[in-house]
């Protein structure tokens, strides 16, 4: 781990303010830099929420550049550094010219930094709709395609790049190595220390949260009505027997109706075919909504109609 | 400064950052593979991209002696299982195959067994120069000496083994909660620890209590989830079972073929099999009528709406 040239695990704590930057502290700076950004824009945008739609978008990514090169004016043109930046403790310095002693960046530098940055994602936004209105001459595709291949080498630079990053810890775009700007400390860094409370609750609460999306669909509600009905089952033997045996024979358990090709599943209650067919494919261990019975063989239901006969 | 084991917390936050640099590069990776080489050509090495990439992420920062960047920002650092030196080359070079070339290697093993299992004949491939061409030939050599009945024995154990290897992630997972180490199961294979660097006044007896409980109701879930699938393949396998008895009730009524025009099915335009009446009188076969009130409750000539439940199947109607 002790790499010569590499990145320390430690960042130092003594005098020197120009200790080593951390490689994740200069990719978290251009996080924060993107999030003001959008920030900025989302409440410029606001301010012409009850404009007509789109009045806009012709001009987005003239009045992008703008917001863009107002924040530059501010942050680097100023103090050299960026918001996200200042936010940890980083900013610029002048890499041309040797020594430990900091230099802030130099007039040319800024302006390039502005047109490097801000003028960069102007022409990449303006580049998709410049070709789209000469489809048919030749110039223009020809044009295109050069500049497909050169926005292709910038990519590649980039990677390339961002790889020599992972491991020398300088220059972590192609903007910075172009212009020999480095990012340091402003002032001497002590021990990191980062607190865990937001990232215990969020991933403890969203364990118990899949716990339970995972457990509500298997409670049977069946089993539950059939619990909740057998509370109240003792009012519905005030009535006679007779009756609610009748009752039993006239009405679907399911569904309540006259039941169409009345079965039974070994209990005195009747059900009809479909429904009782559904409730056991559906579940396997379907019991009678009734009086909680288990579901035997489902056998049609049959009268004796002689002791009616006999009886009149 | 101490040095003090590396919780959950710190673990879980290193592997995010990782994760999201590492998305970062393949990204990248792919948009310049795109640009250069086209969309067909990226479609047909996006895995072997993606490879590629952690492979660099992880040459150039764990492999090189260097921290990664979810390492550094959580500051925890790597050791061998003795906790007191850094892993050696030989360590930190398997931590690297196991995490990146091993779940490859294994998908493509998997894929190319399931696929050769699946074909009717055996497909002749040609040998190039390829690897993985290698690797199909043998499955496809080995396959061809299986009999019929082998072959058909062997894709539910294919499947099998996916769903193995996914409960096997998972369970690793609720362990890494309930005793704090080896958030990777590569990191467990290659022995490779962390300590981090700071106060170990931060520590929160309630904060492992809290992971352990969470550990616990994954192992809980996981449970449930085996016993659910066990159950199905029970339920599938009797049903499996009634359909065939079923089935074998239907060259009884191949025997009586009549020839009535009036006895065809409007929906599967067949002779009627089970005939089924619907509340307006319509009749279809069971079967089709009860697969047409799954979408629509209503009866396909008429449109007359009704409950599936009022069918009557007809017993004795020929």
């Amino acid at each position: 781990m002790a790499g010569a040239g590499g990145d320390k695990p430690f960042a130092k704590a003594g005098p020197s303010p120009l200790s080593r930057v951390l490689r994740i502290s200069q990719l978290d700076a251009f996080e924060l830099d993107g999030a003001l950004e959008q920030l900025v824009w989302s409440q410029f945008t606001q301010c012409f929420q009850h404009f007509k739609p789109g009045i806009l978008t012709p001009v987005e990514p003239e009045l992008k550049a703008l917001l863009q090169l107002l924040l530059w004016r501010f942050t680097i043109y100023s103090n050299s550094a960026t918001v996200g930046q200042s936010l940890l403790n980083i900013r610029y310095k002048n890499a041309l010219i040797p020594g430990q002693k900091y230099r802030p960046m130099s007039r040319p530098q800024k302006f390039w930094f502005a047109l490097l940055t801000v003028g960069e994602k102007w022409f990449r936004e303006r580049s998709h709709s410049l070709f789209l209105n000469h489809p048919a001459e030749s110039n223009a595709r020809k044009a295109r395609k050069v500049l497909s291949i050169l926005l292709g080498l910038t990519k590649a630079a980039s990677l390339v790049n961002f790889l020599l990053f992972l491991q020398r810890g300088t220059f972590p775009t192609l903007t910075e190595r172009l212009l020999g700007v480095q990012p340091v400390f402003s002032r001497p860094q002590g021990p990191r220390d980062i607190n865990f409370q937001y990232l215990n609750r969020e991933l403890l609460w969203h364990g118990f949260a899949e716990f339970l999306i995972f457990l509500l669909p298997l409670i049977n509600v069946w089993k539950l009505k059939a619990g909740v009905s057998a509370l109240f089952s003792p009012l519905s033997d005030l009535t006679g027997t007779q009756s609610s045996e009748e009752t039993h024979l006239t009405e679907c358990a399911i569904c309540g109706e006259w039941p169409t090709m009345p079965h039974s599943i070994g209990c005195k209650h009747v059900f009809c075919y479909y429904c009782v067919k559904s409730n056991v494919i559906a579940d396997i261990y379907f019991t009678c909504p009734k009086c909680g019975a288990e579901t035997g063989q489902i056998e049609p239901v049959r009268l004796q109609v002689g002791t009616e006969l006999l009886q009149s | 400064m101490p040095l003090v084991p590396a919780n959950q917390p710190q673990l879980i936050r290193s592997c995010q950052k990782d994760e999201y640099y590492q998305n970062n590069l393949t990204n990248n990776a792919n948009e310049l593979f795109h640009t250069f080489a086209g969309s067909r050509r990226w479609l047909q090495w996006r895995k072997e991209i993606e490879l590629l990439s952690d492979l660099t992420y992880y040459i150039l920062t764990t492999l090189s002696g260097y921290q990664t960047l979810g390492e550094e920002y959580v500051s925890i650092i790597q050791v061998d299982p003795s906790k007191r030196r850094i892993p050696s080359r030989i360590r930190r070079t398997a931590l690297i195959c196991f995490h990146t070339f091993v779940p490859y290697l294994l998908d493509k093993v998997l894929i190319c067994v399931e696929n050769e299992l699946e074909a009717e004949a055996p497909q002749n491939t040609r040998r190039t120069w390829n690897p993985l061409s290698h690797m199909r030939f043998w499955i496809q050599r080995a396959v061809g000496l299986l009999t019929e009945s082998q072959r058909k024995s062997l894709i539910p154990l294919v499947f099998a083994l996916q769903q193995g290897i996914t409960l096997l992630y998972r369970l690793h997972v609720a362990l890494f909660y309930t005793t704090g180490a080896f958030y990777h199961i590569a990191k467990r294979a290659a022995g490779v620890r962390y300590l981090r660097v700071g106060n170990a006044s931060g520590d929160d007896p309630r904060i492992s209590h809290s992971y352990r409980l969470l550990g616990g109701l994954s192992v809980l879930q996981l449970a449930i989830t085996l016993t659910l699938q066990f159950n199905n393949l029970r339920q599938r396998q009797r049903a499996r079972h009634e359909w065939k008895q079923h089935r074998n009730l239907l060259p009884s009524h191949q025997v009586s073929q009549s020839s009535s025009r009036t006895s065809r099915c409007i929906l599967c335009l067949e002779e009627r099999r089970n005939t089924t009446s619907t509340p307006c009188g319509h009749l279809f076969c069971w079967e089709c009528i009860t697969e047409w009130c799954n979408t629509k409750n209503e009866c396909p000539l008429c449109r007359e709406k009704f409950q599936p439940h009022r069918l009557v199947y007809l017993r004795s109607y020929k």
